[in-house]
């Protein structure tokens, strides 16, 4: 058989991709459909004095105007940092109390689309406003569970105003961090049809079985009476991760006119109906001796979080598990504002925190006078800081030394603004990358048939990952089997429990559990073939046989490919659930996952720390003119075990480093304090990186093995490129022009007298 | 993003053309809601039924002036391809070709595309099913992860080379610009423009 | 998107007859029409269509003045090898702006009278914008932000920017409109068809009811050929500029003869910098000089909040123009 893993192999649904044929999901479109339309509020903080839908509802094609008074059978869930499956704890439309800008206030359902979004033009709504703040205010912060259940939130380890006043150099720095919105090309949409008590939503989802609990929850009915299909997702990036209120409303609205209702929401609301990346501010104080060893380390994360949720993603967890310090000191806080409810943003933990960690640490090479390189030599860490586990593996180094070669990182001038290319200031920086190796249950159906055909079935997703393509290639490793002769189906509630598409967990834990499944298959053809009188196996000890790229192989030479043996047995074919159950899951963790949570273990278990890891180098020029900041080249080394597509992998590596320019450069939500409003809610004035943008960007994907993680030796890669991408450029920019800047995104404005 | 309006006429004159504030205005800060001009009658439906070629079949649909190209296309004719990632012209999801060039769908009133040739994804492989050499080329140089803008990517992309803008990886990149990929896959679809081109000068 | 009735005349004396009923508005390429009128800033009872009035599209750069029909694409022009050679800061402005789908379609004639994107006036959740809503107030100036708006030209009433990039090389070569209306034809110099804000910001172009725009007349001069139009932005493309320059220069010997330069990014209207070209002529083109003149073309600038950084860039990008087209003519 031709190699299946670690090679690059064409996604298989690349076809239906470049024709057209993929369904997302307001692209299914059942008979009687009718259109939906949010009205979003004005105000961010208030309530509705009154509504008057008559407008509206005398407007040709409008068939229903809802409110919070009139929606019929209107449910929500609890918000996930309640632990519930919603995207925020409060829900808009119960009452008439508004908490956030942009807050659904009524829902219009039309003939047409354009019917629907002029019917929510036409919705009268009188407020009584309150006083609101969009921003955090950092002095007046808190920790998240301080005092009764801190898990890590506050640590303390060592002496860190010890390891400060020994230091031979120290930085004390704060970074900034802006909201920011995933803007996945997708919009937002649900399409919910009621037959009787039967209900189906198609709707672009990262966890169809988190919705799909949810909502029969909510509803009160058996799982088996919802279907939930999300069978491509047009981009998610953490935005469709939760149930949010535009599905509830959208599902409660087709409810009310008995007839199927599809809502797509505007690019502008998508601003304010889901979650986005809270703003931050990051706090470093790092000591080292001469050498460059730290002698203290100490990160503060302040998160921005809504009135109503805690949103915690902890990313002192993962800055404390870089580099080695005896002293070191991490505080988690949270400050509230009148926005709805963050959440995760790729990499949710990392992106802010290593543009502060490691914009630190280069500033602190250049106090050292050290190559920024060889200050993370020094301090490579074989064992967790803080965990006294060692690492399954860790190729920070080996990643730092390949990408140093590509780049040409000696080739860098020493000095600050020491480098030019005509009217333009040069600068290189670089950054560590990391992510940790987060792990879930997952189930898989497997079905291998004697015609060498095999069927995949599992509540996975694919966001644009390559899910269906590495699903097919385990398989078809496993089973001896083409990649092609593998059908594989996903996106919908009632197939066997997979993992919430967030977290980089899918191609390590549903892909694990199909490869467990292929494993089963092996197990039970042996036993039968083994117990029948005639054939290669026959007599075998069944448990001494092993799968070896489709064959069967007896102790003592005997094999017999698996086709074969399938075509022995009267049903032709076997089909068995694979499992994925790392030991370092609990009962608990499992149960979560397999009720539609989210129950992962990791990065750190009892015997060893997980996580990948990777090293970006930019180079940044600066126009002596108009200041404009380009990134002509931007190369990254990684190491994150077995690669199982080499194709699709490092689409996702590139993808992340792409993000990582826009965080870097372009990608901010710029607010409007006096009125606590998202200003720029568009794609035309937030910017994102356009193909002009990415030039020379070049990934090197270097081999690790890691035993440990699970039985494919796969890390989650999906954040991994984004984080440290941005201290890169941000250290190059120093390098250019010696001006450290401290807040996202770097733009012409900070460098215009430079 | 729609930096040229249409309107020839003076800007701002035609008060009646402006939201005429509200009378629900409310709160301290004196923010109101949108619904403005709610009290004007509404102009009569107005729905036409035109013809567009799409994809080389003549077709007729039912329209209202205000439906969009990318609208008829997408609910009435049922060409679910051509996707729509902002509505706004700021993205580039939309693109399909309009009389051999590339257009935003969403930003094009289908009454105004009465007449013309429309080519969306739908119409790129050939009746055998053989792809488009552009189709084969993302396929091949995986110049998409989720796939959603790649439709209007393909087509804006057929139309770069034709219009000559695909000499040089800087030239493509400019004018590839209005086509967004949130996936970041963008060097990948140079490589593929490059491989058609090259493919068709070989 | 409220309903509207739809026409297309075919004569020009038709189109305008329509365009002057009350709640009409013409229609072109449609790209910043259909996009105001999904997010409700303008809701026209009825939309005249122009398309049809094929006599517009042409254009011509030979000859002692240069033509341009209003309805035609900016990607046409942008992309003619005569343009690119005899006025490389036009094709520029053309090129360095929105994206090929959206050249593909919108017309010069649309393009000069394009809106502003001052996220307040875009909004309709805000009452307070003068130009959609007059006499309502300023969000932007009343503790809103500041960072997308005018450093020149604005008033009390209004800071709202001008984004487009194409009037810029009208307004420093002496472009003038041919308009017609119920009046008949007539022509205005480009300077005089913007209107500054003023106390009256929903007044934002100097034509009449049904007036349209059907030709721009540039008067061919030698710094043309050695023109450019220099837009910085914090994105590579399809993006408004943060501040940009159209220049142009012509040389008598070692000193300056002609010289043009308009800023945009910065202002409320399409903005010529006269005092900053007085202080080029007759001196010689040198970085000192460049830089002084993108100084003086700042000195009346307002320090607005958010976009007091546009003084000093925008400086610098007129001098980087100015240095651009010197290094162009051979100069180094």
């Amino acid at each position: 058989m031709a190699q299946t893993i670690n090679t690059r192999v064409t996604r298989t649904d690349a076809r239906r991709k470049v024709t057209g044929a993929a369904t997302y999901a307001a692209d299914e479109i059942p008979a009687g459909m009718l259109h939906g339309a949010l009205a979003c509020s004005s105000i961010a903080v208030g309530t509705v004095t009154s509504i008057n839908t008559s407008v509206a509802e005398a407007e040709p094609g409008v068939v229903a105007v809802y409110t919070h008074e009139t929606l019929p059978d209107y449910k929500t869930v609890k918000g996930f940092y309640a632990g519930g499956p919603g995207s925020a704890s409060f829900w808009p439309m119960e009452g008439t109390e508004i908490r956030y800008a942009g807050q659904p206030v009524a829902y219009v359902v039309a003939e047409t689309a354009a019917a629907a979004r002029r019917g929510a033009d036409l919705v009268e709504v009188s407020y009584e406003e309150g006083e609101s703040r969009i921003h955090m205010t950092p002095d007046d912060s808190f920790v998240v569970g301080a005092g009764e259940d801190s898990d890590g939130m506050i640590l303390d380890q060592g002496d860190l105003q010890a390891g400060l006043d020994s230091a031979a150099q120290s930085v004390d720095m704060t970074f900034t961090t802006p909201f920011q919105h995933h803007n996945p090309m997708e919009m937002f949409a649900a399409t919910a049809e009621w037959r009787g008590d039967r209900l189906t939503v198609w709707m672009p989802s990262q966890s169809v079985r988190t919705l799909r609990a949810g909502i029969a929850g909510a509803y009160g009915l058996p799982e088996t009476s919802v279907r939930v299909i999300s069978s491509f997702v047009g981009g998610a990036f953490g935005s469709k991760a939760g149930i949010t209120p535009y599905t509830m409303l959208t599902i409660a609205a087709a409810k009310g006119v008995g007839a199927p209702v599809r809502l797509i929401v505007t690019r502008p609301q998508m601003y304010t109906v889901a979650t986005f990346r809270p703003e931050s501010e990051q706090k470093f104080r790092l000591g080292a001796d001469a050498e460059g060893r730290l002698t203290a380390f100490e990160h503060i994360e302040t998160a921005q979080t809504s009135q109503f949720d805690m949103v915690v993603n902890a990313g002192t967890h993962i800055t404390r598990a870089m580099y080695a310090c005896p002293n070191i000191r991490t505080e988690q806080r949270l400050s509230r504002s009148d926005t709805n409810t963050g959440g995760f943003m790729r990499a949710p933990n990392e992106m802010q925190t290593f543009w502060g960690l490691e914009s630190a640490m280069d500033e602190l090479a250049w106090k050292l006078e050290m190559d920024p390189v060889e200050l993370r030599r020094v301090n490579d860490a074989r064992e967790h800081p803080t965990e006294g586990v060692p690492f399954s593996s860790r190729s920070l180094m080996e990643s730092y030394d390949a990408v140093a070669q590509s780049f040409g990182w000696a080739d860098r001038g020493r000095e600050v603004g020491s480098m030019t290319d005509g009217d333009w200031l040069v600068g290189y920086g670089c950054a560590t990358a990391t992510y940790p190796t987060n792990i879930l249950a997952s189930n898989a159906r497997v079905r291998m048939q004697a015609s060498g055909n095999a069927y995949i079935a599992l509540a996975a997703h694919d966001v644009g990952t390559g899910t269906y393509t590495i699903m097919a290639q385990v398989a078809a490793a496993r089973l001896g089997v083409p990649v092609e002769a593998v059908d594989v189906v996903m996106g919908e509630a009632s197939f066997p429990v997979a993992p919430i598409s967030g977290g980089s967990t899918t191609a390590a834990s549903a892909g694990s559990a199909v490869h467990d499944g292929c494993m089963k298959i092996a197990q039970q053809v042996a036993t039968r073939v083994s117990a029948m009188s005639e054939g290669p196996l026959s007599g075998v000890d069944p448990a001494q046989v092993t799968l070896d790229d489709g064959t069967l192989r007896g102790p003592n030479g005997q094999s017999q490919s698996l086709a074969e043996a399938l075509s022995m047995l009267p049903e032709g074919e076997v089909e068995v659930i694979g499992e994925f159950r790392h030991p370092a899951l609990t009962n608990e963790l499992v149960a979560a996952t397999f009720k539609g949570g989210y129950g992962t273990a990791g990065p750190v278990t009892p015997d060893f720390a997980m996580f990948a890891f990777g090293a970006e180098m930019a180079e940044v020029h600066i126009h002596r003119y108009t200041h404009e900041i380009r990134v002509p080249r931007l190369h990254g080394a990684f190491a994150a075990g077995t690669w199982l597509n080499r194709k699709t992998a490092h689409s996702q590596l590139l993808g992340g480093m792409v993000w990582g320019i826009g965080s870097a450069l372009h990608e901010v939500t710029e607010t409007d304090s006096a009125r606590s409003r998202f200003l720029n809610a568009n794609i035309a004035e937030y910017l994102i990186p356009v193909n002009a943008d990415i030039r020379e960007v070049r990934v090197e994907m270097l081999e690790e093995q890691d035993d440990y993680v699970n039985p494919l030796g796969v890390k989650g890669i999906g954040e991994l490129g984004i984080v440290g991408t941005a201290a890169a450029i941000g250290n190059a920019v120093y390098h250019a022009t010696g001006t450290r800047l401290t807040s996202l995104p770097i733009r012409m404005s900070d460098l215009v007298s430079t | 993003m729609s930096e040229t309006p249409p309107d020839l006429t003076r800007p701002g004159v035609s008060r009646r053309g402006f939201l005429q504030g509200s009378s629900a205005v409310a709160g301290s800060l004196g923010m109101a809601v949108g619904a403005a001009e709610a009290q004007q009658a509404e102009p009569s439906a107005d729905a036409r039924t035109i013809a567009l070629t799409v994809n080389g079949t003549r077709r007729h649909v039912t329209v209202e002036p205000r439906t969009t190209l990318v609208e008829a296309l997408r609910d009435t004719l049922g060409l679910t391809g051509t996707k729509i990632g902002c509505n706004q012209g700021q993205c580039g999801a939309c693109t399909v070709l309009m009389g051999g060039t590339r257009v935003n769908s969403c930003l094009t009133l289908a009454v105004m595309a009465e007449g013309t040739e429309i080519v969306t994804v739908e119409g790129l492989a050939d009746p055998t099913g053989d792809l488009h050499p552009m189709q084969a080329a993302f396929a091949e140089n995986d110049a998409f992860q989720c796939g959603y803008c790649t439709p209007g990517q393909i087509l804006s992309a057929i139309a770069c080379i034709e219009e000559g803008h695909a000499n040089d990886a800087v030239e493509i990149r400019e004018y590839m610009s209005g086509n967004l990929c949130r996936c970041g896959a963008y060097p990948n679809i140079v490589a593929a423009i490059e491989q058609v081109r090259d493919s068709e000068q070989g | 998107m409220r309903s509207f009735s739809y026409s297309s005349p075919g004569q020009i004396g038709d189109a305008s007859d329509a365009a002057r009923e009350s709640g009409a508005q013409i229609i072109a390429g449609g790209t910043t029409m259909v996009d105001l009128m999904k997010i409700g800033v303008i809701a026209p009872d009825a939309l005249v269509d122009i398309n049809g009035l094929s006599d517009l599209e042409g254009y011509a750069v030979a000859g002692d003045r240069m033509r341009f029909g209003a309805l035609a694409k900016m990607s046409t022009v942008a992309d003619d090898p005569a343009v690119i050679d005899a006025f490389p800061a036009l094709s520029e402005s053309l090129w360095k702006a929105a994206s090929p789908q959206l050249r593909n379609v919108a017309t010069l004639g649309g393009n000069i009278l394009q809106r502003t994107r001052c996220p307040y006036f875009r909004d309709t959740a805000y009452a307070q914008c003068n130009k959609r809503n007059p006499g309502s107030g300023c969000a932007a100036l009343e503790g809103g932000e500041t960072n997308l708006h005018a450093i020149l030209g604005g008033s009390s009433a209004c800071v709202a920017m001008y984004p487009g990039d194409f009037a810029q090389a009208l307004i420093a070569f002496d472009a003038e409109v041919v308009v017609s209306g119920a009046g008949g034809e007539r022509t205005i110099p480009f300077s005089q068809l913007h209107v500054q804000p003023g106390d009256s910001p929903e007044v934002e172009t100097v034509l009449e009811p049904g007036e349209i725009v059907t030709e721009i007349v540039l008067p061919v001069v030698p710094a043309m050929a050695n023109s450019t139009y220099l837009k910085a932005r914090d994105r590579e493309s399809y993006a408004f500029a943060s501040a940009s320059a159209a220049v142009g220069v012509a040389m008598d010997g070692d000193t300056v003869s002609d010289v043009r330069i308009a800023l945009g990014g910065v202002a409320s209207v399409p903005w010529r910098a006269t005092d900053a070209e007085d202080s080029l002529r007759g001196q010689p083109l040198t970085e000192e000089t460049a830089r002084e003149a993108g100084r003086i073309a700042f000195e009346t600038a307002e320090e607005l909040e958010g976009s007091a950084y546009k003084i000093a860039l925008g400086a610098d990008v007129v001098a980087g123009a100015l240095m651009q087209v010197k290094s162009r003519m051979g100069g180094e």
